[in-house]
């Protein structure tokens, strides 16, 4: 190989490549030399697939009669890449691709190995019942799966290449008979107007693509179900697929989407109708319940019946505080053991959670730090905020619950509810992609299906 | 009809309960409320059919953007400035009445200012939103509320305690001349329509508007009127009835829920009002920025690319809600409701007026 460089028939453009890249250790420039017919390849060692090239590109090339069937060989290759420009080259060596030059002629061929094409299992969205396969993070695979799910003529797939260094690929995918033309030019648009040095996930794409910078509420879902895509590309939905994301992105989406687990079409109408009743109470649950505390114990005891009025203010004999400070001590707390057992490795995190759930649960009680009934609903948001089937969505109404707790420890019970209307109001007003984010769906009765309606 | 247009009008129905309508009904419950009533009913119909019917002919325009192209500006401003104190005047009745009933009945102790300060935070916010959006915020607000309301109103008529002796009695009255003041109260119920003026941009459809859809209207008025007025009167009795303040919320306290977490009806009561009250408000206040906006453009105030005028605006808004909540005594402010409710029947004549000459200019 050292002497490749001083055999005279090494074509120009491939010696300047190869200059071009040189500190590298793996950029490899192999001449292929059978009695008079040469043929060079330019690759780097560390990017194609060594099986594949031995098989698909030299093998043949001793099999062949002639470089020139061997050019037609390779022209007829069903992974030939076309060569816009020169400038293009480097780009695609990068990416796994190697270079053939075969009597003054130059092909590029796609021998990218791939080590991340295995299909994983359902980590954020688990369900009893529906498929237990989520995408991979590559994005042929996933495509695959898509089209092997999905098989409309009308499934369309457009291939964007990232500008930024990761040149990664983005797909947008759609049903071309249900896809509204407006909502798919606006996300052509954002795409190529994308305007970062390095996008790596989903969900960092989702950032960039929202328009503005600071957001509260998803304007696009992550998901990593193949069935939840699918539903959604019938449903007239814009699937974006970024390679090396184990998640596709859906736009627009509305509030109810995030509401909606895939598990609700795999079960008996009431069953689902009841999980759906069950699940927009936890919603409610873990967005007001800290902040109607507050209201209750230290604005409008009276509020409640007696009896029950007497035992709040009971349990909360001995605590030194406000309730607001209670409330917030024991939240705060909560948060970290939850950010806490996701963060740490699975070991440790049972660990954590036991000593945080004894401190939090009688320790702090008996020290007269909190009331009993705090630690009940502290225990009762924890638990109904995970019941929101999509994260994105748990994490925002997570926030939106200290919103509405400073707005009602200023103001009071009125404050509770203004706070409230306020959070819906924001929602209401809120667009993802000219949608609107929550308004009422009355035509169509599954949710994601609402960008079809009216 | 386009749903909407029901929800302008049914929002106002509903919110008279908790502005000092029923106050002025019951204060002339011996003087001719009841055939005032009636007559407000009849025209306030009626002046749902016109206003609807003359909106009709400009699908997808608002007003303002009526008056400039197709009357002059000496006619045209007036009107505008006329109808935008009418919008500003519902909104901040409705605000400064339901402060001091909360403050009377929900939190004596909270000082006036905080609690005003916490609705026009809010407030402020939600009249810049996009019109669209008010209109889901409608919705919603009624799919969340109305339910409350409905079970109210069956606690209500089907409490023992409400006798049917009293309004028999209250009935009587129906012999006299018809009170003005009275009628105006009345007229308010049917005021919510009006909010076409900025909305009307939204409804580029025309609106089916048959016997059917009078009727419906015409029905839920008599109702609402009907509970507004003789519900107080059934559980208070007719002689003592004038002199409560806040009739509604008083009656609602002698109901009570003997099982319910809740035992007191008139803490839900407040609350599920308070729903409604928040977005009258919101529909309200957000015509009459509307319409300040299309009069005092000030296109030269700029601040990265946006205009300025909107949020100056709600500021001032804001500003004045807080300094007259703080001045305004209970019985000021109840006369000042009663001139405003009574300057309703200009307010429609003005506006039906001012559709008339679009109307007549425009097919010129």
């Amino acid at each position: 190989m050292t002497n490749s460089k001083e055999n005279p028939t090494t074509p120009k453009l491939m010696v300047d490549l190869k200059e071009q890249m040189n500190p590298s250790f793996d950029v490899m420039l192999i001449p292929l030399q059978l009695e008079d017919e040469v043929a060079f390849l330019l690759y780097l060692k560390t990017a194609v697939d060594g099986d594949k090239l031995q098989s698909i590109i030299i093998k043949p090339f001793f099999e062949m009669k002639s470089a020139q069937h061997y050019g037609a060989y390779i022209q007829s290759s069903p992974d030939l890449l076309a060569i816009k420009s020169e400038d293009n080259i480097p780009l695609e060596l990068t990416k796994g691709s190697v270079l053939i030059a075969v009597q003054q002629n130059f092909f590029l061929i796609d021998v990218k190995k791939v080590n991340t094409s295995t299909v994983q299992q359902t980590l954020m969205e688990p369900t009893v019942y529906g498929p237990q396969q989520a995408l991979s993070e590559d994005i042929l695979t996933n495509l695959n799966i898509i089209r092997h799910r999905y098989k409309e003529p009308t499934l369309k797939i457009e291939i964007l290449e990232l500008k930024d260094k990761t040149h990664n690929d983005i797909a947008i995918i759609y049903d071309e008979q249900t896809v509204k033309p407006a909502i798919l030019k606006t996300i052509q648009k954002r795409i190529k107007e994308l305007d970062t040095t390095l996008i790596q996930s989903a969900g960092e794409l989702q950032l960039y693509l929202n328009g503005k910078r600071f957001t509260l509420f998803p304007t696009l879902m992550l998901t990593e179900r193949p069935d939840r895509i699918c539903y959604n590309l019938d449903a007239g939905k814009v699937i974006l697929m970024i390679d090396g994301s184990p998640h596709a992105l859906i736009a627009p989406v509305v509030f109810f989407d995030f509401m909606v687990s895939m598990e609700d079409n795999y079960h008996l109408f009431w069953v689902t109708s009841f999980t759906l009743v069950l699940r927009y109470f936890g919603l409610i649950t873990c967005l007001t319940l800290p902040a109607l505390y507050v209201a209750i114990t230290s604005y409008n005891p009276d509020i409640f019946r007696t009896e029950l009025a007497l035992t709040v203010a009971g349990s909360r004999i001995g605590v030194p505080y406000p309730s607001f400070i209670e409330v917030l001590f024991m939240l705060v707390f909560m948060e970290l053991l939850t950010e806490a057992s996701i963060r740490l490795p699975k070991a440790i995190s049972a660990t954590a959670t036991t000593v945080g759930g004894l401190i939090l649960g009688t320790a702090a009680t008996e020290a007269a730090l909190t009331s009993n009934i705090m630690i009940i609903i502290v225990s009762a948001v924890a638990i109904s905020s995970f019941v929101i089937p999509i994260n994105e969505m748990s994490f925002s109404i997570r926030f939106c619950r200290y919103i509405l707790l400073a707005f009602t420890t200023f103001f009071g019970t009125v404050g509770f509810i203004l706070g409230f209307l306020g959070i819906l109001m924001f929602l209401i007003n809120k667009e993802s992609f000219g949608e609107p984010y929550l308004k009422m769906y009355w035509k169509s009765r599954r949710s994601e299906k609402g960008v079809k309606s009216e | 009809m386009s749903r909407f247009l029901y929800y302008f009008i049914f929002l106002t129905m509903v919110s008279n309960i908790i502005a000092s309508v029923p106050k002025i009904l019951l204060f002339e419950s011996k003087t001719g409320a009841i055939p005032s009533m009636i007559a407000a009913v009849i025209i306030g119909t009626i002046f749902i059919y016109i206003l609807v019917k003359l909106f009709n002919s400009f699908p997808g325009k608002n007003l303002p953007e009526m008056l400039k192209a197709h009357t002059p500006k000496w006619f045209a401003y007036p009107v505008l400035f006329y109808l935008f104190l009418c919008w500003f005047c519902a909104g901040l009745i409705t605000l400064i009445t339901y402060v001091f009933l909360f403050i009377t009945f929900f939190s004596p102790e909270t000082s006036i200012v905080i609690t005003t300060f916490a609705f026009v935070l809010v407030i402020s916010f939600g009249i810049l939103m996009k019109s669209r959006s008010m209109l889901y915020m409608a919705e919603i607000v009624i799919v969340l509320f109305v339910p409350i309301i409905f079970f109210l109103l069956i606690k209500f008529y089907a409490n023992p305690k409400l006798d049917w002796d009293f309004i028999k009695i209250s009935m009587m009255h129906i012999n006299h001349v018809p009170s003005y003041w009275a009628f105006g109260a009345s007229l308010y119920l049917f005021v919510g329509i009006a909010d076409l003026v900025i909305f009307n941009k939204l409804f580029t459809k025309k609106h089916k508007m048959g016997w059917k859809q009078v009727l419906i209207i015409g029905l839920t008025g008599t109702a609402v009127l009907f509970t507004t007025f003789f519900v107080p009167i059934g559980y208070n009795g007719v002689e003592q009835i004038a002199d409560l303040t806040f009739p509604w919320v008083s009656t609602s306290d002698s109901i009570r829920m003997k099982y319910g977490l809740i035992e007191r009806v008139i803490f839900i009561f407040i609350l599920a009002f308070l729903g409604i009250a928040f977005v009258s408000l919101l529909l309200h206040w957000h015509v009459a920025l509307k319409i300040l906006e299309s009069i005092f453009e000030f296109k030269r105030l700029k601040w990265k690319g946006k205009l300025l005028a909107p949020y100056i605006f709600v500021i001032l808004f804001g500003i004045i809600s807080l300094v007259l909540t703080r001045k305004l005594t209970q019985y000021q402010l109840f006369s000042l409701s009663n001139y405003f409710y009574g300057s309703l029947p200009i307010f429609f004549t003005v506006l039906i007026i001012s559709l008339v000459v679009v109307k007549r200019r425009a097919k010129l």
